[in-house]
């Protein structure tokens, strides 16, 4: 923000401030950070030298109250604030202008917190934070780990039931699936990460904005631990998930299992695929809203059933 | 009411603004706060011209067709075709308006950013990035792929993204509900006394860290992602579900806190005393 002031013009502005009133220092300090919102926060450092240069100057001069000195315009001050009126003219359109300086340095200062946080918050309770909360954090991890260890049997089955189940889905889960059935720790995570990758595609082709889409990720999260709870015991290898479509509709993969939901979801499918192959863009909207002509646009227009029915049928049910 | 077509760079002064409401589709959008009055300043402008239009107290920025009700629900891929040329619309907008007053914000692909605020703040945007600092008040926000930064925000917060992350630092809230579907949630805040706070995502991982005192009801669960908190809470380990829950700290008004994943990790993290309340802030 300081490039706004180069060239003697923090001077100019300061001469302007005092001629609309006597003001004393801080006053001007707290002037020119409502100016820029908080953003440019010129020091005590940088204004009060200023202040005394201008003193030597004869521009400006002042009186003590209350303890604190109140800088008042001299009239030679004054006739040098009316010499450069121009420059004066320039700063203050320059200082609209920078409305977006402003809500770019507020942008990127914004950028850098949540940077921070995350890096923050990646250590995770296993990282730093879990070290520093003493001992009811460990203990409260010693639990943890024991849980883990009685139920570790049954979660390796199922995920093997789980992950060969996902294996007859398509190419890329066959491959994991096979290549990885030996160990089921790193085939677990492997499951995992594709699935909600597979699940993240989906909820960038969904293209549907607003509450409903919300309301329905709420649903579909219980509808999911619903069903997963229910049927994972029952799923075994291959079994009724020998669906062949890699097209990832958001309620398959969560609706996994589900015989009623599966049909519906495979009638869908063959909707959504068109904004996949149409353009390398994967977002409907985008799709649209840089469409060139009418003519793409149409085109598109037709296969929107398909690209919002995905939230649409999930808000259905 | 007065109304202005504008196609080329303009910037104007208004007094008595009591409302804002943008739609536009593409360019930036900035609202910044001031005591004087309502400027807005538009540049850079592509495609058909925008209509401004203050009519009893509300500032309007949107174009000619776009000016009935109910547009987001036309703004949808189908409907926006039948507008010409929709997609090469871009302008350049900057406001600077009171803080008192309530925005109502739709964009398809500009960025929104908002500093300073006390009012209502609805944001919509499909592609574009929502950024809000220092913002008191209900605000609500909704966005397709765009991703959500918010700092210091206190009130009711409710955001909303399909596949864009969330992430909230600094401020305090009383009521605070973020969806996501793929995109992380993450939050750093300080609860009020009997503060909701909800947070879903499908596979995005959500982490929340509170102050070390808070006192609040938790609840964590995740059907396939790891469970995690930094304070002592009962595990309890179903099949496909997990699940840890309790209560922290002992205040006379505990907050509620519940979030949940499909496949996403959940943690619960705990900001100590001591560690600096104010999340440190970035160089400028």
């Amino acid at each position: 923000m300081s490039t706004i002031f180069g060239h003697g013009r923090l001077r100019l502005y300061l001469l302007k401030l005092l001629d609309e009133n006597p003001r004393h220092g801080y006053e001007i300090i707290s002037l020119l950070r409502d100016r820029f919102l908080g953003v440019y926060s010129p020091s005590p450092g940088t204004i009060y030298p200023r202040l005394s240069r201008l003193e030597e100057e004869g521009l400006v001069t002042h009186e003590k109250v209350n303890d604190r000195k109140v800088y008042r315009l001299t009239d030679k001050g004054r006739e040098e604030l009316h010499r450069h009126s121009d420059d004066l003219d320039e700063l203050e359109r320059e200082l609209t202008a920078s409305v977006s300086d402003i809500a770019r340095a507020v942008k990127e200062d914004v950028r850098d917190t949540i940077s921070s946080l995350r890096a923050e918050l990646k250590f995770g309770p296993r990282g730093g934070e879990q070290r520093d909360t003493g001992e009811e954090g460990a203990a409260n991890d010693e639990r943890a780990t024991s849980d883990k260890r009685d139920t570790g049997a049954w979660w390796e089955r199922d995920w093997e039931k789980f992950a060969r189940g996902f294996s007859t889905w398509g190419p890329p889960w066959s491959k994991h699936g096979r290549h990885e059935d030996e160990s089921s720790g790193p085939e677990f995570d492997r499951t995992l990460s594709d699935f909600s990758e597979r699940v993240s595609r989906v909820m960038r082709e969904a293209g549907q904005v607003g509450e409903s889409a919300a309301n329905d990720l709420r649903r579909i999260l219980d509808d999911t631990i619903e069903v997963i709870r229910r049927d994972l015991a029952g799923w075994g290898p291959g079994g009724e998930e020998s669906r062949t479509d890699t097209t990832g509709d958001s309620s398959g993969s969560p609706d996994h299992g589900d015989a009623a939901r599966s049909e519906q979801a495979g009638e869908r499918s063959p909707r959504e695929e068109p904004p996949h192959a149409e353009g390398g863009s994967s977002d409907p909207w985008q799709t649209v809203t840089h469409d060139e002509g009418d003519q793409p646009a149409t085109g598109s227009a037709d296969d929107d059933p398909g690209t919002t029915d995905p939230g649409g049928d999930t808000t259905t049910r | 009411m007065a109304q202005w077509t504008i196609d080329q760079p303009a910037t104007r002064t208004l007094d008595g603004i009591v409302a804002l409401r943008v739609r536009i589709v593409g360019g930036h959008l900035n609202i910044l706060p001031t005591d004087d009055p309502v400027t807005f300043d538009i540049s850079e402008i592509s495609g058909e011209p925008l209509l401004v239009t203050q009519e009893a107290g509300i500032l309007t920025i949107t174009y000619d067709d776009l000016t009935r009700s109910g547009l987001l629900e036309r703004l949808r891929p189908s409907q926006l075709s039948k507008y010409r040329g929709v997609g090469r619309r871009s302008a350049m907008i900057d406001l600077r308006v009171p803080r008192e007053c309530p925005l109502e914000l739709t964009t398809v692909s500009a960025p929104v950013v908002i500093a300073g605020g006390s009012a209502k703040t609805r944001v919509r945007s499909a592609s574009g990035d929502v950024t809000l600092d220092d913002i008191n008040g209900e605000i609500d926000v909704n966005t397709v792929s765009g991703d959500i930064a918010g700092r210091d925000l206190s009130g009711s917060l409710h955001c909303n993204t399909v596949s864009g992350q969330v992430a909230v630092a600094g401020g305090r809230v009383s009521d605070f509900s973020a969806r996501s579907g793929s995109g992380r949630l993450l939050a750093d805040v300080d609860l009020t006394a009997a503060a909701r706070v909800r947070l879903a995502s499908v596979s995005g991982d959500v982490a929340l860290r509170v102050p070390a005192e808070t006192a609040a009801t938790v609840e964590l669960r995740s059907a396939m992602g790891r469970v995690d908190s930094a304070f002592g809470l009962d595990r309890r380990d179903l099949r496909g579900r997990s699940t840890m829950s309790g209560n922290i700290g002992d205040g006379i008004d505990p907050a509620t806190v519940t979030t949940t994943s499909v496949s996403g990790g959940v943690s619960l993290l705990r900001r100590q005393p001591d560690a600096p309340a104010a999340i440190p802030r970035g160089t400028t």
